[in-house]
């Protein structure tokens, strides 16, 4: 029996790239031959995959299992629909397209097509969410809600922690400021507007010796929106969009600013509250799609964007050490539901009876060599 | 609602502060105008948009008969490669490649870096002399900004017993001026385009705003009685800027008024800052400047400072 994945791309950095490496390590570990294919993928994509038409010498066993990455409209759906293997599919979310209508129309049409095709994969064995919110979204476009489950990410938050830091730029941001940062593609769902009014009231109303930091790659028209609407704020030299940064300058990031902000109005997960979580970043959150549910009671969530309070409330937090150590207190205990073994697990329970697993008898335990014992015994 | 850790949050204090900061004039009508601004208004009101500059340029080129067919690269021959000018030329050809065949939607990450580009050009065209770039010139100017020299208590008592209505201050020459002139309700606002000045003031719960041009935040003042507008630090602004307050202040103060202007070369050794960041606008320049837009100058000593006073309808 062998193990098959498709995703759109397999780039570095990517959530989804990642949790399909992440399988891949996971069933290569349990016995399995195991590939992934990709409709694209950069240098480091192409040392994992292959192109995805490569499949198709596979699709005719029935004995193997095919696990779909969903996350954007690909043509390589009809695979999915063909294939004689055993399906399943995980769903990534895909935004909904009136976030890119004025701003990006192809991205827009993808999205579109990618929310419409969803109800006609329903005939897979079994369809996973990484998130309740995912889930959910499946059930509602016809999945049978008996053949669904949740995946949580795994995100290799441990992937920085060997990295050395950036000096210079970590001298830039200690210099006395109170620096916000934003994670993620400057993309219209994310809001970052809605970070940069924050920002606004903060600089103008709390504390001008502070600064916003966005990091992530730009989309055209809408970084150009966002460059003009900061220059209406007169905040041109505290707001900086530093697009794809170096792992070097993204743990900088993390390590020197103070806050993390979210005002994302659609998540299927978001992974980078978590790397917030991990570098001790107190996390301010919008309560949308499943940001809730990864921020699991930890950390700051706020169900109105009032741009004087959530100021406010930064003061406070700036003020009230108490807080910040309560809410990072939190924030590190929540980690600990996104542990590699509880994946693993997971993982484990949900293809068991797709791969002929023997179920695990108790909870992973961690071997001296750091291996999860679960994951050696190989059956079926 | 605000919950922390799971727990709603007690808002009280916040909207209790939030509220202070307004009355106070710390959050003005077009702060909040621009927060309740729909950021598809950007686009629409015609934000660049770089493929239509890229195709819009193309177009217009193409039209006068200019060829945009590169060649394979505009390196010269026998350059080493990693050099600036080859790697310029590297992105010249890679921009005409993209324009003519439509890369630019396509490359998230030639997208980011071209963007990035253009941010940074733009910054350091526009900006503050520094941008994204950390570079030692936006350091040199931060370090300078922040060393506003304190104003002594008879520069404050006298400036304090100019005028009677509104006053708009350019520059923040520390908390004292402005808590005074606070008190009386005098105080529209003060600008400064130093973020140190401006923290020091917001902390005093006063009417401080920052911003790297304070002359385009004046036109949305509501200055119906100003009658005194101190350029504290002239040396901090643009020729252009101190050009556009004083003639801002002159239409304000139609009838009666007073600008003054810091006159602080030589004052302090802390104000010799670097050549591009301190411009030491003369006297004469000053003068000139006001008397154009109908005020009479003349010396005036304050305390240990020295301004030079416009007036109007005295």
């Amino acid at each position: 029996m062998r193990v098959h994945q498709m995703v759109p791309r397999l780039d570095a950095g990517d959530a989804v790239s990642n949790q399909a490496l992440a399988i891949h390590r996971l069933v290569t570990m349990w016995g399995f031959e195991s590939h992934i294919f990709a409709n694209g993928m950069d240098e480091f994509g192409k040392r994992h995959a292959s192109y995805d038409y490569n499949y198709r010498e596979f699709m005719s066993s029935p004995e193997d299992l095919f696990i779909y990455h969903f996350s954007i409209y690909c043509g390589n759906y009809e695979m999915l629909l063909e294939t004689r293997n055993r399906k399943v599919l995980i769903y990534h979310n895909i935004t909904p397209a009136r976030f890119y209508d004025n701003f990006y129309p192809e991205a827009a049409h993808l999205c579109r097509l990618g929310r419409d095709l969803l109800p006609r994969l329903a005939g897979c064995d079994l369809a996973l969410g990484d998130s309740d919110f995912n889930r959910l979204e499946l059930v509602e476009a016809g999945f049978d809600e008996d053949r669904t489950g949740v995946l949580p990410i795994n995100p290799p938050l441990d992937k920085l922690d060997g990295v050395e830091g950036d000096e210079d730029f970590e001298a830039w941001l200690a210099d006395g400021k109170v620096n916000f940062l934003f994670v993620g593609r400057v993309v219209p769902n994310k809001r970052v507007e809605d970070i940069v009014k924050l920002f606004y009231c903060y600089h103008r109303g709390v504390n001008a010796r502070s600064r916003l930091v966005v990091v992530g790659s730009l989309l055209n028209t809408y970084y150009s929106a966002l460059l003009s609407l900061v220059r209406k704020m007169g905040l041109e030299d505290e707001v900086f969009f530093l697009g794809k940064v170096s792992d070097s300058r993204l743990k900088s990031c993390y390590r020197r600013c103070h806050y993390y902000v979210s005002m994302s109005e659609h998540e299927g997960f978001c992974v980078p509250l978590l790397e917030a979580f991990h570098f001790d970043l107190p996390v301010l959150a919008y309560a949308a799609g499943a940001v809730p549910e990864t921020m699991g009671g930890a950390g700051i969530l706020f169900y109105d964007k009032d741009y004087p309070l959530l100021a406010e409330l930064v003061d406070r937090m700036e003020k009230d050490r108490l807080l910040g150590d309560r809410v990072l207190t939190a924030q590190r205990e929540r980690l600990t539901s996104f542990d590699g073994s509880i994946f693993t697990l997971s993982l484990r329970r949900h293809l068991e009876r797709l791969l002929g697993l023997g179920e695990p008898d108790k909870p992973p335990v961690r071997t001296p060599s750091g291996e999860d014992e679960s994951t050696i015994v190989r059956e079926g | 609602m605000i919950q922390v850790n799971g727990r709603e949050f007690d808002e009280h204090g916040l909207h209790a502060r939030a509220e202070a900061r307004k009355r106070v004039g710390l959050y003005d009508e077009r702060l909040l105008a621009l927060l309740d601004r729909d950021i598809v208004e950007e686009v629409e009101e015609h934000v660049f948009s770089m493929i239509q500059v890229v195709y819009d340029l193309q177009r217009s080129l193409e039209e006068r008969g200019a060829r945009l067919e590169p060649p394979p690269d505009l390196a010269s021959p026998g350059e080493k490669p990693g050099h600036a000018r080859s790697f310029l030329r590297r992105m010249q050809t890679r921009f005409i490649r993209a324009v003519n065949e439509g890369y630019v939607q396509q490359q998230e990450k030639y997208n980011t870096f071209f963007t990035k580009a253009v941010d940074i050009s733009y910054r350091q065209l526009c900006g503050a002399g520094g941008g994204v770039v950390m570079s030692e010139a936006a350091r040199k100017r931060g370090l300078w900004l922040s060393r506003r020299p304190q104003w002594d208590v008879e520069a404050v008592r006298a400036v304090y017993g100019l005028g009677k209505f509104q006053v708009v201050m350019v520059g923040i020459p520390g908390t004292t001026i402005l808590e005074l002139l606070r008190e009386d309700g005098r105080l529209v606002v003060a600008l400064d385009n130093s973020d140190e000045a401006v923290a020091e003031a917001q902390a005093h719960f006063l009417p401080a705003w920052y911003h790297p041009r304070p002359i385009d935040i004046l036109e949305s003042l509501r200055t119906e009685e100003l009658d005194l507008l101190a350029i504290t630090f002239p040396e901090c602004l643009t020729g252009s800027e101190v050009e556009g307050i004083i003639g801002w202040s002159g239409e304000r103060m139609d009838g009666k008024g007073i600008v003054l202007a810091g006159l602080n070369r030589g004052w302090s050794e802390v104000l010799s800052g670097d050549d591009g960041f301190v411009r030491y606008w003369p006297r004469r320049l000053l003068a000139g400047l006001m008397e154009r837009h109908g005020f009479v100058t003349e010396d005036w000593t304050a305390g240990e400072r020295r301004f030079l006073k416009g007036m109007k309808g005295s």
